[in-house]
């Protein structure tokens, strides 16, 4: 889901402009495909069929497909009750086909690395977010069969590919992380086992799959203070070459741990009115890690309330989520959650409810971007 | 009651005030359109002297623009740099390591190599735009829309072979984008794409930049490596970063060698500035002539005016007001005129910066207009300042001195003498400004303005006695006309003294700079002799490790050589910045040009105990055999004695001598980078140049092969291009000096009409008139010659002793070119003879009856 994400921001030049400057408060409107080479996938592997998921080694890179990210969320306490939220991202983008030319320079880098690292705290009522930028050599990121660094925050996977290191700290922002994961339910492949089509164009879609539930503990800094948290945490994996479908505006998306074990992953691809797009989906994991795939018709969102960002956007920040006759309350831990980067979009930290008795039953994440 | 009584009365005063102010304009006016020429001339002359000065402040504000765009495009806002402590290149790794263990994000490879692109050199700035991004360097060309830019960055990198360049420099060599184009770097070509053009305001900053991913840019420069990793850091970081360093780097403060630099050519451009303002001080000398002389020809005018009660301050306002009106449109004009010599002179300035200090990629013409405004006002302010004397003196004048016949001549005699006193006081204050050994360039040039003022004062006081003397000696010998001539010099000493002084000070300017550059030219020529050893050179101009053995030992087996002496080099890092550490093999003696050396000294040298300092080095950080230099090794910092000192003339931070011994402790992988050979006895030059030259093509690595001759050749084709502009400035000034002596002359002549008639009507023909007025100019332009000399060459040993070695550090030997004396002298002739050519022709058409009635 989130491939536009990634295209759009790694390509974008205003994401650079904004890496120099003060983030930009204008909303961007971003021509990825201007600086991309745009629909020029040749020499590219397309996801085109459904292919057979090995792990640990689908949790490594993927040669010659364009984009590929590891998208982390999760809610974590003190043992005391401090609640936080946090987002750490890696994506990478190839600059041109695997197969062309490079040079014989140690910089040459057929492919740029971004990372995205938000940390939410309930209690402060702050919400800060931080992103670096890099090409991959010499050795500046990169990712290998246990190990995705950009300079000095890291993703650590060992053979044991139940086990997870997450590793990342900023220094001028005085936040960070050293969290330690364990994989709790298998892997959720979403869209059709794993095939994720974005439109009806054959190739035109990703592989992704998302490891639904990880307890999480480690410390957690922010302000420049250490704490000692444990939690959930999420983990999206997505693959692909093919572009953007120009009829989609944006989208919200949706990742929901239920306190009885259960999960929800929900993807609203937004059309240029602001309507569902056919395409939107999503997946319901039951206990047992039963899949069940959910389609627009099966499922209904409502806005409940808004925040509107310094830039003018809307965003919505409390929903009404209608699935299988169940309805919830999806709340906002912050209103603002607003990720002020070189792309603003709208991530954070959100408790779910039931919407008739108010009763706590999950916490969860939710993006919403608008293009 | 009473205010009402003296309404109307004021209201009259004003009105007939106005009345009499515009009757006093016309009149000015009148006499302006009479006096045609002298009025063109003073404006021609102010002119030229605002043009010089405005043109010389625009070419050095505009070097001085490119120099700080090229140093800020290169380098941009940075703190600090990481850079190899032997000068050699930072690993790639290192900015790796630096990223990932010590979590410094404000940091970007910096890479620069110099290119040829269809034969035209650029500088190949590689940079990596996601680094840039988290550097957040701002720099020119780069600052605005750094997102385009970052954008187009990603862009050549998503390309992999794409480079930007400045739009105006594409489309000089007619390259759009999408060009494919090859870059030639040390005789390698690699193909390239121009991926875009850099547009925008400031882009014009990188107009002789090729901007490249640094991958890239390795390829192009064929090498991998760093010049510096770029950083910007607080103090808390830097000391951090220094714990952290491996030992074969060192952190420097960014900005620190390109400030010497700075300070150096700022030096140069001062000296251009000072000449340009002994141009307009020579233009005040006529403006001031202009002016007493207007006063004094309206004379019966002005005498009137003040019998009927025109009140002194309204004289004073018109002489001032006219002299402002001729002021002002001459400076307007000469600013003018100004912008568009500044744009020639800017081509000197910027190569002499270019050739001897950094490489410029900013040539164009950038120009500060408030300049041209300040070069107006000073024209401006010069021009009512030298009328003040003559505008006092018509003010202040009874009624009755004014009609007084020649009353100025008479007042002059006695002026003269106090100009004298006044002039040796000036000579005495500049002598004692030059006694101290040490002290700023604006002093020395204030003490060179001192003697070249007061020795102008003193002009008409020498003038007068050796005219008188002259006149006593010859008075039976001297045909009639030419004693006329003479004593017509003396009689008018007010405006022929002044005449004679302006074409002086030009002449001498001439003088002064031509006998320095001679000079320097002559040092150049020995030091070069003295040390550039053997007869051919070849040198590794790539900086990496020096000369293989190898290549030496396959060189020494060609029959036609047979001896050679070794050089290296070496960046070292000491107290007082970065500087050249070079050596030798052999005795110092034999390859340096030594300034100041005892014998022990020398020997302790020998024994590796004590380092040698250049003289300009030395001078710079007032270092002196017996102090102590300390530096940066791998094993932490040492320190050596220095026992001596040397003259060089290169150009750059500075430079030194180590022993060869000490030299080889600190850098014992360094090769030589520069080998002398001999020549054998029958050896061929042309074809031992070319079979060396063959030979450095076996091996890696970029090879200079040269003989001696031509790095001579090459090293005074850059001294003269150097100061070419001094050509340009010197012929100004004696333009503008011409330009005074004509009008002083033409006035002179003009008002001695009368006197010509009455010589005409008692029998003196048209020719023996002409040939008096044109005997008496010669005889000032000699007497300005011969004057000039003296003052020339005081000029030029402050210029050598002085301004030079405040401004350098270097001291050359004094030569004395005859060649140049000769020249001055004629010069002076040559443009006295051209001066009194429109007097004498125009006593041709006068008609003594007339003149003598109008009269």
């Amino acid at each position: 889901m989130r491939r536009r994400t990634c295209l759009q921001w790694l390509a974008a030049p205003c994401v650079l402009s904004a890496c120099a400057k003060a983030p930009p408060l204008a909303e961007p409107r971003l021509r990825l495909l201007d600086v991309l080479g745009g629909d020029d996938t040749a020499g590219y592997l397309r996801a085109s069929a459904p292919r057979a998921f090995s792990f640990p080694a689908d949790h490594g890179p993927h040669a010659g497909f364009r984009n590929e990210w590891w998208y982390f969320t999760g809610n974590v306490d003190t043992a005391e009750g401090r609640r936080f939220g946090y987002q750490l991202t890696f994506f990478n983008s190839a600059l041109r086909p695997p197969d062309s030319p490079g040079l014989s320079s140690a910089w040459d880098s057929p492919r740029v690395w971004m990372a995205h690292f938000a940390i939410t705290d309930a209690q402060g009522r702050t919400h800060d977010a931080v992103e670096r930028f890099t090409r991959e050599n010499p050795g500046l990121a990169g990712a290998n069969d246990g190990r995705v660094w950009l300079e000095d925050w890291e993703l650590r996977f060992g053979d044991d590919s139940r086990l997870w290191q997450l590793r990342a700290f900023d220094a001028a922002s005085g936040m960070g992380i050293d969290f330690a994961l364990r994989q709790l339910k298998p892997p959720m492949l979403q869209g059709r086992d794993g095939l994720s089509q974005k439109n009806l164009e054959p190739g035109n879609a990703s592989y992704y799959y998302s490891l639904p539930r990880l307890s999480t503990g480690g410390t957690l800094r922010i302000g420049g203070q250490d704490f000692n948290v444990r939690g959930q945490s999420w983990l999206d994996r997505e693959w692909s070459t093919s572009a953007l479908a120009p009829d989609q505006s944006g989208w919200n998306w949706f990742s929901l741990q239920f306190d009885d074990g259960q999960e929800l992953m929900y993807y609203e691809l937004l059309d240029q009115n602001g309507n569902a797009h056919p395409q939107s989906a999503g997946n319901w994991s039951s206990r047992d890690a039963q899949q069940t795939y959910i389609t627009p018709a099966e499922i209904t969102l409502t806005p409940l309330a808004t925040w509107t960002s310094p830039a003018g956007t809307v965003y919505v920040t409390c929903w009404e989520l209608a699935y299988a006759e169940r309805r919830w309350r999806v709340d906002a831990v912050l209103q603002d959650q607003w990720m002020n980067l070189s792309l603003p979009y709208w991530e954070g930290a959100v408790d779910v409810s039931d919407a008739e008795t108010n009763a706590p039953l999950g916490r969860g994440y939710v993006e919403m971007v608008r293009v | 009651m009473s205010t009402l009584a003296t309404l109307p009365g004021n209201s009259l005063a004003k009105a007939h005030s106005r009345g009499s102010a515009r009757l006093l304009w016309r009149a000015s006016w009148r006499h302006a359109r009479q006096h045609r020429w002298q009025s063109w001339l003073s404006v021609v002359g102010i002119m030229l002297g605002v043009m010089m000065v405005v043109a010389v402040d625009l070419a050095n504000s505009s070097a001085r623009r490119a120099f700080d765009l090229s140093v800020a495009t290169l380098s941009g806002t940075l703190t600090h740099q990481i850079v190899a402590l032997d000068g050699g290149r930072v690993d790639d790794e290192l900015f790796t390591r630096l990223r990932s263990e010590l979590g410094i994000r404000a940091s970007a490879p910096g890479l620069r190599g110099e290119v040829r692109l269809q034969g035209r050199r650029f500088t190949l700035l590689g940079i990596d735009p996601l680094s840039e991004a988290a550097l957040e360097r701002r720099r020119p060309g780069f600052a605005t829309e750094a997102g385009a830019l970052l954008g187009l960055g990603l862009r050549t990198l998503a390309s992999a072979r794409g480079v930007l360049m400045q739009r105006d420099a594409a489309a000089a060599l007619q390259l759009v984008p999408g060009a494919e184009v090859s870059l030639r770097s040390e005789n390698r070509d690699t193909a390239v794409v121009l991926a875009a053009v850099l547009e925008g305001a400031d882009a014009q900053a990188l107009e002789g930049v090729i901007v490249a991913d640094i991958a890239l840019a390795q390829e192009v420069l064929g090498h991998s490596g760093l010049d510096s990793i770029d950083l910007r850091l607080n103090s808390e970081e830097a000391e951090r970063l220094r714990a952290w360093l491996p030992p074969a780097f060192i952190v420097v403060d960014a900005g620190s060698d390109t400030a010497t630099l700075q300070q150096l050519s700022q030096a140069f451009q001062i000296n251009l500035r000072a000449m340009s303002l002994l141009a307009l001080l020579v233009a005040a000398l006529l403006i001031y002539n202009t002016a007493s002389l207007s006063v004094l020809e309206r004379r019966a005018t002005l005498g009137v005016l003040r019998a009927l009660g025109v009140a002194r301050g309204t004289l004073l306002r018109l002489v001032l007001g006219e002299s402002a009106v001729l002021g002002l449109g001459a400076s307007v004009a000469g600013a003018a005129l100004g912008l568009l010599l500044g744009q020639v002179l800017v081509r000197y300035v910027t190569r002499t910066m270019d050739d001897l200090y950094f490489t410029l990629t900013v040539t164009r013409f950038l120009p500060d207009y408030r300049v041209l405004l300040e070069g107006a006002a000073l024209g401006l302010g010069l021009t009512v300042a030298a009328a003040l004397l003559p505008a006092v003196q018509a003010a202040n004048a009874a009624p009755i001195t004014l009609q007084r016949a020649l009353p100025e001549e008479y007042a002059w005699r006695r002026r003269i003498r106090f100009l004298a006193l006044l002039g040796v006081v000036l000579l005495g204050l500049g002598y004692v400004l030059l006694l101290p050994e040490r002290g700023s360039l604006v002093e020395g040039f204030v003490a060179l303005n001192c003697i070249v003022f007061g020795f102008c004062l003193i002009i008409p006081f020498l003038l007068s006695c050796a005219l008188a003397l002259v006149l006593a000696l010859t008075l039976r010998h001297l045909p009639q006309t030419l004693r006329l001539s003479l004593r017509n010099i003396q009689s008018g000493i007010g405006r022929t003294g002044l005449a004679v002084a302006a074409l002086t000070v030009a002449v001498s300017v001439t003088v002064g700079v031509g006998v320095m550059i001679g000079s320097f030219r002559h040092t150049i020529n020995v030091w070069l002799e003295q040390t550039l050893s053997g007869e051919v050179q070849l040198a590794r101009l790539d900086g990496a490790s020096g000369i293989p053995p190898e290549l030496e030992r396959a060189a020494l087996a060609l029959p036609q050589l047979r001896e050679v002496r070794r050089q290296y080099w070496q960046t070292l890092h000491t107290d007082f910045g970065t500087v050249r550490a070079l050596a030798h093999d052999g005795a110092a003696a034999d390859q340096l040009y030594l300034k100041q050396a005892a014998a022990q000294d020398l020997a302790a040298f020998a024994a590796g105990d004590v380092l040698l300092l250049a003289e300009s080095f030395a001078w710079r950080h007032e270092l002196k055999p017996g102090d102590t230099l300390r530096y940066q090794t791998r094993e932490g910092e040492q320190s050596v004695r220095v026992g001596g000192l040397y003259f060089d003339y290169t150009t750059g931070t500075g430079a030194l001598e180590l022993p060869l011994s000490r030299f080889r402790q600190l850098w014992p992988e360094q090769g030589p980078q520069r080998l002398s050979f001999t020549l054998t006895a029958l050896a061929d030059r042309a074809a031992t140049l070319e079979a060396l030259r063959t030979l450095t093509q076996n091996f890696p690595g970029a090879y200079g092969v040269a003989a001696n001759a031509e790095i001579k050749a090459l090293t005074l084709a850059i001294f003269d291009r150097t100061f070419a502009i001094t050509d340009v400035l010197r012929l100004l000034a004696i333009l503008v000096a011409f330009v005074g002596v004509l009008s002083a002359l033409t006035a002179l002549q003009l008002q001695r009409m009368r006197e010509y008639a009455l010589l005409r009507a008692s029998g003196m023909t048209v020719g023996e008139t002409a040939r008096m007025i044109l005997a008496q100019t010669v005889a000032m332009g000699v007497c300005a010659g011969l004057l000039a000399l003296p003052l020339g060459l005081w000029m030029s040993q402050v210029l050598i002793d002085v301004i030079n070695r405040r401004s350098f550090g270097w001291s050359m030997q004094h030569l004395v070119p005859w060649l140049v004396l000769g020249q001055a002298l004629v010069l002076a002739v040559i443009a006295a003879l051209l001066a009194g050519l429109y007097p004498a022709l125009r006593i041709r058409r006068l008609s003594p009856a007339l003149a003598l009635r109008e009269a």
